[in-house]
């Protein structure tokens, strides 16, 4: 199964050090986001992926070399960006 | 024209009818009352303001007036009038004056969504603005009226803007709200400040409020550029301490602190990025006002400015 950001076109991202700040002017909403969910964000960003693509993206970026250990975490910062409304399954 | 110009019974008379309008940094407000204690706080805090006789635009059009009913009569109150409408709940007669400064801050903060408006004190040096946002009871403006006598301009003790189009920040110089402890605390610390009246049992406690610089209203037009954030909180007995806020947590404790973050949108969003990204966030504890003011006075401007 493959992710996506809900609106691409309407996610402005904004970087400082390690974190990610969001906003979705679709909803108003802002985000601050960790380490993680910020590479996920900007992974999405270029194109729909699915958890083990974005379990390698993430491991690649983090220099980890065991992406199924990764790919559980991943699950569940996606579960949690699903609940912001920043990202959906493709159908 | 300056309301010194007036003597005090012109002042009395206009205020009553026809009003005057008075300029306060970027707004222009025509003010209406015939309450004895509006003209004396008026007089005596406003003085160096410019004014015209009414007529022509203003921002704001208010007045203070008495509640024409039965209860007003055994028991004086005051309403808060804005484009005639009683915006506010009356309060009691003692309380006019300081109702007047939270209305016009409520005048600018309900409707001046040309700029990203922050509930913070803001303090200017050398063009650089340090914003002070944080919550009730913090020291904020206690500090900000410090700052304000040893060397910094007053922009405002209650609200920062930050003008959308380019981020600089608006003066908007008006009177010190100090809340009580603060009140002799800032009667210590600045020789000869003028305060209003103390009014007690307000909904904050007992109210003051410190007269601005001259020379801060005098500068009322010219703006700031953001360079510091400092997130300022009182305590008891700590030393004077800046520890730095990562820009991101900073980003999202201003935009807590904004009255429009939200209603602004993608402009809301753009503006506070590069608001955080121009400026250096800190947490500021302290104690001693003394020690305060030097650690103020070593803030250096961020190296890039565009």
């Amino acid at each position: 199964m493959k992710w996506q950001l809900v609106a691409a076109h309407a996610v402005k991202l904004r970087a400082w050090d390690d974190e990610l700040i969001v906003f979705n002017y679709l909803s108003g909403d802002t985000h601050l986001l960790g380490d993680a969910a910020a590479h996920i964000v900007a992974t999405l960003q270029h194109s729909p992926a699915d958890d083990r693509t974005i379990a390698a993206e993430l491991c690649r970026r983090m220099q980890f070399d065991r992406t199924d250990e990764v790919i559980p975490e991943v699950g569940h910062i996606l579960a949690e960006l699903k609940a912001l409304n920043l990202v959906e399954e493709v159908a | 024209m300056k309301l010194s110009e007036l003597t005090s019974a012109e002042l009395r008379t206009q205020l009553r009818a026809p009003g005057i309008v008075l300029q306060t940094g970027a707004f222009t407000t025509h003010l209406r009352s015939a309450i004895p204690s509006v003209a004396t706080g008026i007089e005596l805090l406003y003085a160096d303001y410019p004014f015209r006789p009414p007529g022509g635009f203003a921002d704001f059009h208010v007045s203070l007036e008495r509640p024409r009913n039965l209860r007003g009569w055994f028991r004086a109150q005051v309403l808060f009038l804005f484009d005639g409408s009683e915006a506010f709940k009356p309060l009691p007669i003692d309380q006019a004056f300081p109702m007047l400064e939270w209305g016009l801050n409520w005048c600018i903060s309900s409707h001046a969504h040309a700029y990203l408006m922050i509930h913070a004190a803001v303090v200017e040096k050398g063009g650089f603005a340090a914003i002070l946002p944080a919550p009730p009871g913090s020291g904020k403006s206690t500090l900000c009226a410090a700052l304000a006598n040893r060397g910094w301009r007053l922009l405002s003790d209650e609200l920062t803007l930050v003008r959308i189009n380019d981020g600089k920040v608006v003066p908007v110089p008006r009177p010190v709200s100090l809340k009580n402890e603060s009140i002799d605390v800032i009667r210590r610390f600045v020789p000869g400040a003028v305060l209003s009246r103390e009014v007690s049992d307000t909904i904050k406690g007992t109210i003051a409020h410190l007269k601005p610089s001259s020379d801060s209203i005098r500068r009322a037009e010219e703006l700031a550029q953001p360079a510091w954030i400092i997130f300022p909180k009182y305590k008891p007995g700590v030393q004077a301490e800046l520890e730095e806020v990562p820009r991101s947590r900073a980003f999202m404790r201003v935009a807590d602190n904004a009255f429009n973050y939200s209603e602004l949108g993608l402009h809301g969003f753009e503006t506070m990025s590069r608001l955080i990204g121009l400026s250096q966030s800190y947490d500021f504890t302290y104690s001693v006002l003394d020690e305060a003011i030097d650690v103020f006075a070593a803030l250096k401007p961020p190296i890039s400015f565009p």
